[in-house]
């Protein structure tokens, strides 16, 4: 086989996506694997992290508990709150923005010169100005998710070509008109990419403000496992937090090809 | 009527239409008009910040007047030293994260074998926050310093691994065929035709990866507590110097936004096709 062949066929298969599933199994398996040999023989320093069956037993000991539930129902709620209020300003501040060159001269800078500072710096600041933990948490989330939504809104709407607007204004459409059906439609498909995005960063930040500022919720339970030495559960907070943040993105997935159906390849980030 | 002209003239601000004016003229009234708005901005958000300051609820939160007279007031070594230290983790982790992921990302991209047996795994661990790794990482790690390089690296690795399998395996077929027929070898296909046409998309992936990176700092050096602008921050909450807090976020502001630039102007350099 020449050379040309061999590399056109990895390419070819590359593009056609073959995947062999067994192969993943494998993967899970060796993994796991790995990490519990590591453990047992305390390579380097593996002999402090939890090993896999401490793990499952610490599993089976803390998620039927009420505690679980209470922490999980105070992560998601702070989660939905911040990224609903993120998408609540970011989106029509995104688009007015993105549409408007006045008005994007106005506030754009402001963003800009915000957006640098992570969340996690905020959180200092937002324990200061918020009376209740709960609400500086939420602030936390709001800043994670906020920006991801705004500036994807903004690239929605100039992405757009000017030619609809062209189009719609040669129609007699009025600016209502044009905001409801070239700018809020044209820029959809990036804002649910933003919206998934923010979602992403919603969890880090709530962990990071759970962990250093939180009162309940799953990654204050981390940091409470951490200092009480139960490192088992640590393990079981982390695959729990993966798995709602995961299933929540795959929803935000889901409900953007029903919302969005005229684009097709829809969000992969 | 008007109406129309003035929309006509948006478009040529926006530089998306053909347009008769003059380039440099407009360039320059835009450039203007950037700066302008820009100090609008700066003065707004000081304003907005004074008023928050002057709430009774905001009773702890510093005017900017207090802030600006904090910042003066810091030792100037102290706060180089600390701002060094942070910009030593997130770049030594940055590059780690590169030198590891890059090539990783490559491989994934070209190998379906590779994908099932590495990627597959990888993608299980996206979900899970980097910060939610602090905890395991203080047990693994002997040291504040290693544990916070390690975070740094971990927030860095996702995104350029992402990006990298993006790029490499979003590459056309028919330049590698038109590379092909005129007698490229493998390693000159990979090298003048993968590399670049993937080059963009692994810069996106290190644009968002250093600011992962920053992140990562401040919240692992908020838990360590051993030197870094994070841990000045969270030092200046715990000993009640609330002014410093904001001197500490603008800091962070800065640098963070410094490192992206720097990013972003290496990317320029170096993909000149784009």
């Amino acid at each position: 086989m020449t050379p040309f062949l061999a590399v056109r066929q990895i390419i070819v298969r590359a593009k056609s996506r073959q995947s062999y599933p067994a192969l993943r199994v494998l993967s899970i398996v060796l993994l796991i694997a790995t990490w519990a040999l590591l453990v047992q023989f305390q390579v380097y320093r593996f002999g402090f992290i939890p090993s896999p069956s401490s793990v499952v037993r610490a599993a089976a000991a803390y998620l039927p508990k009420k505690d679980f539930l209470f922490d999980v129902v105070a992560s998601v709620y702070r989660v939905l709150a911040a990224w609903g209020i993120s998408a609540v300003i970011g989106i029509p501040l995104g688009l007015l923005i993105g549409w408007k060159r006045w008005f994007s001269d106005l506030t754009f800078p402001i963003i800009e010169l915000l957006r640098p500072i992570p969340p996690i710096a905020w959180i200092p600041a937002g324990i200061l100005f918020f009376p209740q933990i709960e609400l500086s948490v939420i602030f936390i989330c709001f800043i994670g998710s906020f920006f991801p939504i705004v500036l994807n809104t903004i690239a929605g709407v100039r992405q757009i070509d000017q030619t609809y607007f062209r189009a719609a204004k040669c129609l007699g459409a009025n600016d209502q008109q044009i905001f409801r059906d070239v700018v809020v439609r044209g820029a959809a498909p990036s804002i649910l990419i933003g919206l998934a995005v923010g979602m992403g960063i919603n969890w880090m930040a709530l962990v990071a403000a759970e962990m250093i500022a939180g009162e309940h919720g799953l990654g204050y339970m981390i940091w409470e496992s951490y200092s009480l030495a139960r490192y088992p559960r640590i393990v079981v907070g982390m695959i729990v937090i993966g798995t709602l943040g995961a299933s929540m993105s795959a929803m935000i997935r889901l409900i953007g090809r029903k919302l969005v159906p005229w684009q097709k390849s829809l969000i992969h980030a | 009527m008007a109406k129309v002209a003035h929309s006509r003239l948006a478009t040529a601000r926006h530089g998306a239409g053909t347009t008769s004016y003059s380039v440099p003229a407009i360039l320059a009234v835009g450039q203007l008009r950037t700066a302008g708005a820009q100090l609008l901005a700066v003065v707004f958000l000081i304003l907005v910040w004074w008023f928050v300051s002057t709430l009774p609820s905001a009773i702890h939160i510093p005017s900017p007047a207090e802030a600006a007279r904090s910042a003066v007031q810091l030792e100037p070594d102290v706060f180089l030293k600390d701002a060094l230290l942070s910009t030593w983790r997130v770049t030594f982790g940055f590059i780690i994260a590169a030198v590891i992921a890059i090539p990783l990302g490559v491989t994934i991209g070209y190998s379906p074998l590779v994908r099932d047996l590495i990627f597959f795994p990888i993608e299980l661990f996206r979900p899970i926050p980097p910060i939610a790794w602090i905890p395991l990482a203080i047990l693994f790690f002997p040291g504040a310093e290693w544990m916070i390089v390690f975070l740094t690296f971990y927030g860095a690795f996702f995104p350029i691994v992402y990006n990298t399998v993006v790029g490499v395996s979003g590459i056309r077929s028919n330049y590698i065929r038109a590379a092909k027929s005129l007698g490229a070898s493998e390693w000159t296909i990979f090298w003048d035709v993968v590399l670049p046409a993937a080059l963009p998309t692994i810069f996106t992936g290190l644009y968002i990866a250093i600011s992962v990176a920053w992140l990562m700092v401040v919240a692992g050096e908020m838990i360590a507590n051993q030197g870094g602008i994070g841990a000045m921050t969270w030092q200046a909450y715990q000993t009640t110097q609330y002014p410093r807090i904001f001197v500490g976020m603008a800091a962070i502001g800065v640098l963070g936004y410094l490192s992206s630039l720097a990013v972003r102007l290496i990317a320029r350099i170096i993909v000149r096709w784009e």
